[in-house]
């Protein structure tokens, strides 16, 4: 076997940077990548990153399971499809006994792998695991997974505070105290675009906007529910609601479900999910990108 | 009316419903009194006739019946036979300037087979015409009614109008009425049930036939599953052996440049002066040289793979199962050395001197901070030791990048397996469902048609069974 030359670790060295590595997908909604740190500032935070997710990691697998051939086969079919479909390397993927909602792509973007809840999977049409792993697989394909992780260790556990409480001492959370706040409302908002980013990608997969849309209640429910999308959105006040109670979204890792909704079937009907590969329907209107931009900013605003 | 009634009740058991509207009108016809047939080569002739018997005050009814014979089918035609079922005799008229042509006999011929009977009358009409046509008419009529005679069949009678044997024969037959009608139902009730049998054998031929055709279809379907099974698994094979092959020499071939690279690592970590730079790149590194590796060889696998498959024409379905993904390979960071050690020392120090100076224990605190200080102090090492670690350490992330590699390529190829086995079974599968609602309407017909015949041969039986009652010979097939 002839073996192409490769580059010289020398040489690597003087032109790599982790920010070479940042994904341009089509997908992505405008202003879910992460603003560029210093290299130094990356590497370290990935390598504290990948000892923090490696124990996480652990601790999940000591009740989960790998997916592969002959463990949860369906499941590792919808990942190699994702993974086929989204142009992105066959991660590895594990079925753990978690909630609904910490499913998700964990790691660096260097070293990403999924994590995926036994409470979904099993009563998962084939749509529906298909929606969940595409977007799970398109946090990876754009490259989002560091601040994933990064965001869930300094906001959802509290890391930074935590820290700093324990090591400085509760006068200290005077100062951290707006200062975390600015970093949670600037993360949330970040956290909030990518995770759209992540249910477009899903669409894409899945490329079936009803078993999407019944993935995405499923999770947000924490269970099968009872009633169907559209029966969820018509009784679902919170989508009318004009009270003070809107403004909670502010600091909301994710947008609230109906916002979710409305922005895939935007998605579904627009030029882009159309040029790469998705199904639309007959007769409809398509949306081009800045029409698709505008109407689901519209959509997610906090406070709309 | 006991044989009127069985040979209805059979021909019921034949479903045969217009016998059985033909046989009740012929026994009403019968009953209600002697019935003459008049028939004659055109309907007037044969209306003339009637006219002139009845006139004659013969005493009987009469039936005037147009009868021009079709030589080439050899019956009489349905409406002539149909007639001639209710009259208790027959007779035909001829016109004494044309007496008894070829065509006349014909239709006597076939008049006699019709209908069976044994005696019948020949009437000379229209004899007029001799007197206007001849100066000695009388030697004339007799020398017609002398060839009329020779010519006309057994058992028929030849008068001329006026005669007064005419008058003889149909009180012959009003006297033997009885005995003719009982002789008219017999045969009428012979041709009917002969032809409800038939009806009903033909019956059972046809669904024998039906069931016979079905199950070859149903038998045909049942080959081309078996064919599309077969050729799934051979296709099967093909791809696999294939697949197993090329992805076989894919996982030697990168042992092999995994086993380059582990022997280059420490000349690539030599390289560079700075060993933390060789620590923090080298992740980066091997991943950015392995996945090029992988991604061109696995496009290399995927042309082969086509090339062999279409070699051997293995079907685009089995083709779709055909592709290998880049597997996600990515070497385990680094850890600098010391480092653990080092925050471990100055956190235990620095941590408990605090400690113990909120305890006030001043002198304790101090000890502590300075002695973590000096663990981590004491815990780095000199570059040389650290680049030999690192070339360790790095050979160790190659190996098992080697390994995950190698595993994510082996659990594909599983699946490939998984997915091929069922190949053959799946090609079936999916033809069995595209062609279910044939098979099910060739599976209803044949249900169907198995019903039928089962219901005609009870049917002939009951009929058979009625058929001895009635105390006719039982009917040939």
């Amino acid at each position: 076997m002839h073996t192409a030359p490769y580059p010289s670790l020398a040489d690597f060295a003087e032109t790599w940077s982790s920010r070479d590595a940042a994904a341009n997908v089509d997908f992505a909604v405008g202003g879910s990548s992460m603003p560029a740190l210093p290299e130094a500032v990356v590497t370290r935070l990935e390598e504290m990153l990948d000892t923090v997710v490696a124990l996480q990691r652990a601790e999940w697998l000591e009740e989960g399971v790998y997916v592969g051939p002959r463990a949860m086969p369906e499941v590792y079919r919808a990942v190699m499809d994702a993974s086929r479909r989204l142009e992105v390397a066959l991660p590895p993927a594990l079925v753990a006994r978690v909630a609904m909602p910490v499913q998700g792509t964990y790691g660096t973007d260097g070293r990403a792998f999924l994590l995926l809840s036994s409470f979904f999977v099993k009563p998962a049409s084939e749509g529906e695991l298909q929606f969940m792993v595409g977007r799970q697989v398109g946090h990876m394909a754009a490259q989002q997974v560091t601040g994933r992780s990064l965001y869930a260790l300094v906001v959802d556990h509290n890391g930074v505070r935590k820290l700093a409480r324990r090591a400085v001492g509760p006068t200290l959370e005077v100062v951290l105290a707006p200062v975390s706040l600015g970093l949670r409302v600037a993360l949330s908002r970040w956290h909030r675009l990518a995770e759209l980013t992540a249910d477009r990608a899903g669409l894409l997969v899945a490329d079936d906007l009803e078993a999407s849309r019944r993935a995405l209640l499923r999770c947000a429910l924490g269970t099968t529910p009872d009633v169907s999308v559209d029966d969820y959105l018509n009784g679902n006040r919170a989508a009318k609601d004009r009270g003070p109670g809107r403004w909670t979204e502010l600091l909301s890792d994710r947008p609230w479900l109906h916002k979710r909704l409305g922005a895939l079937s935007l998605w579904a009907r627009s030029e882009t999910f159309a040029r790469l590969g998705g199904t639309v329907a007959e007769g409809v209107d398509l949306l081009d990108d800045e029409a698709l931009d505008r109407e689901t900013r519209a959509l997610i605003a906090v406070g709309a | 009316m006991a044989l009127q009634s069985s040979v209805d009740t059979a021909l019921k058991h034949a479903e045969d419903p217009s016998a059985i509207l033909v046989w009740r009108r012929t026994c009403r016809e019968l009953a209600s009194g002697p019935r003459v047939g008049v028939a004659a080569l055109t309907a007037s002739a044969a209306v003339r006739a009637v006219e002139h018997l009845s006139t004659a005050g013969t005493g009987v009814g009469m039936a005037a019946l147009g009868f021009d014979p079709d030589e080439d089918s050899g019956d009489a035609p349905p409406m002539v036979r149909d007639a001639l079922l209710g009259v208790h005799t027959v007779v035909w008229a001829t016109a004494a300037s044309q007496p008894l042509g070829a065509r006349e006999r014909t239709a006597l011929r076939q008049i006699a087979g019709a209908t069976g009977m044994e005696r019948g009358l020949i009437l000379i009409v229209d004899t007029h015409v001799l007197e206007r046509m001849s100066d000695d008419a009388a030697a004339e009529l007799q020398s017609v009614r002398e060839r009329v005679a020779a010519q006309a069949p057994d058992g028929w009678r030849v008068c001329v109008q006026g005669d007064a044997e005419l008058q003889t024969f149909f009180d012959v037959v009003r006297v033997d009425q009885e005995h003719l009608t009982r002789q008219r139902h017999h045969h009428v009730a012979r041709i009917l049930l002969d032809s409800a049998h038939r009806g009903l054998e033909a019956g059972i031929v046809h669904e024998v036939e039906q069931v016979a055709l079905l199950e070859a279809s149903l038998a045909s379907e049942d080959e081309a599953l078996d064919r599309a099974r077969e050729a799934g698994t051979r296709a099967a094979a093909h791809t696999l052996g294939v697949l197993r092959r090329r992805t076989e020499e894919l996982r030697m071939d990168l042992r092999e440049f995994l086993r380059e690279i582990e022997a280059d690592v420490p000349d690539q970590i030599g390289s560079l002066a700075d060993v933390e730079t060789a620590r923090r790149v080298l992740p980066h590194w091997l991943e950015h040289v392995v996945q090029g590796w992988l991604r061109d060889r696995l496009a290399s696998w995927r042309v082969q793979v086509q090339a062999d498959l279409a070699h051997v024409r293995v079907a685009d379905e089995a083709l779709a199962h055909a592709d290998l993904l880049l597997p996600a390979v990515h070497p385990a960071p680094i850890p600098s050395e010391g480092r653990w050690r080092r925050a471990l020392g100055l956190t235990a120090g620095v941590g408990g001197g605090l400690v113990l100076v909120a305890f006030q224990l001043w002198i304790p605190a101090l000890i502590a901070a300075s002695g973590g200080v000096a663990w981590s102090m004491l815990d780095r090492d000199g570059a040389g030791p650290r680049r030999e670690r690192l070339q360790e350490r790095a050979v160790d992330a190659v190996r098992q990048l080697g390994l995950d590699a190698d595993r994510v390529l082996g659990e594909q190829l599983q699946r490939f397996e998984d997915q091929l086995s069922t190949l053959g079974e799946s090609r079936a599968a999916k033809m069995e469902t595209d062609r279910a609602e044939a098979r099910a309407g060739l599976h209803a017909r044949l249900r169907l048609h198995q019903a039928r015949l089962e219901d005609a041969k009870h049917g002939l039986k009951r009929f058979t069974d009625q058929v001895r009652d009635v105390g006719l010979p039982e009917p040939q097939p």
